[in-house]
């Protein structure tokens, strides 16, 4: 059976069209060239009437996606909600690996993912700040979690990988000597330090198995 | 720039010219302490790590201040000008503390920066 990844992203806003856009030139390209199969529920069809029977097709093994968050919910178009604890239906998580690039929702949506079967949760637990004129390069280092799965890497090796990049960026932007790049230096370190997964520091179990990977 | 920042051996270290009337920091009176008066000898602020959340609070609100054209961004909070940046920090909001932390990051970047180059 094939396997299918399915991309939740709302871009009814300018920085989530900003997100939308980078994940489009450079997220779903890598799956389709990695022999996944993608499918979208994008603009005015991220929605949870769109989402939920997709999400639990036996096919998919993957939701990634950029939306407004909460603590407690993933949110699509107009921040209608998309999945928030406790009403959404667990097949659409369980065996399933999740990625949201969304403020908050490692709170408390990932945590009870993972309680209802998601493999692997990765998220952020504060505000995602992606300040310009450097916002594509937050989006690249958050999307390397979907190019390293799409690459067959365990979900530790993706945090590694990910953390790595996070890392290498903020150096660069460290070198360059102006306050704007100094604040986005220090923007992509704190958004690292929010990135909730799970091998990320302090290491619990609450956002799934280190070991889980696509199929 | 201050003459005692390139006073060592090695490549000059490069400080955006408005970092340095920045406050990194805070007397144990209060009062703020510029980078260049925390580099500075003789002086005796309160070690920027040690300050606590309601002293950093107060630093980052004054960095935003000084900077008219702030401008950050977070996915959920849109884009956060000036004076929504000293108001959530100053009612130590969820937003208010992560946009804290990235403006001590910097201040501890470039005391971290100016003390390697002394040693």
């Amino acid at each position: 059976m094939p396997v299918s990844i399915l991309g939740i992203d709302s871009n009814f806003e300018p920085l989530t069209l900003a997100a939308f856009n980078y994940r489009e030139a450079h997220v779903y390209p890598h799956f389709t060239t990695k022999g996944f199969t993608v499918d979208k529920c994008q603009g005015v069809e991220a929605t949870k009437a769109s989402v939920d029977p997709k999400a639990q097709l036996p096919d998919v093994a993957y939701l990634t996606g950029v939306g407004h968050g909460a603590d407690d919910a993933f949110l699509g178009d107009g921040f209608g909600v998309v999945f928030q604890v406790p009403n959404y239906p667990h097949a659409a998580v369980s065996g399933n690996i999740v990625h949201f690039l969304s403020c908050f929702t490692a709170n408390q949506l990932g945590k009870d993912f993972v309680q209802n079967g998601c493999l692997a949760y990765f998220s952020y637990d504060e505000e995602f700040l992606c300040p310009d004129p450097y916002q594509n390069i937050f989006f690249e280092c958050d999307s390397e979690i979907d190019r390293a799965f799409a690459d067959g890497l365990t979900a530790a090796r993706v945090y590694n990988r990910v953390k790595s990049l996070f890392q290498h960026r903020a150096a660069e932007l460290w070198n360059v000597p102006t306050t704007v790049s100094y604040q986005a230096a220090a923007a992509l370190e704190q958004d690292l330090d929010a990135l909730r997964c799970p091998s990320s520091p302090p290491g619990t179990t609450d956002f799934g198995d280190p070991h889980a990977k696509l199929p | 720039m201050p003459d005692d920042a390139n006073s060592s051996t090695g490549p000059p270290v490069l400080i955006p010219d408005d970092q340095w009337n920045m406050p990194v920091s805070l007397t144990k009176a209060g009062q703020y302490v510029n980078l260049r008066d925390y580099v500075a000898p003789g002086g005796d602020p309160i070690p920027v790590r040690a300050l606590n959340e309601q002293q950093r609070a107060a630093v980052a609100a004054k960095r935003i201040e000084m900077q008219p054209g702030y401008e950050m961004v977070g996915i959920s909070a849109g884009i956060i000008r000036q004076d929504r940046a000293i108001r959530e920090i100053r009612s130590q909001s969820d937003l208010g503390r992560s946009l804290t932390g990235v403006e001590m990051r910097v201040a501890m970047h470039l005391v971290d920066k100016l003390s390697d180059k002394r040693g």
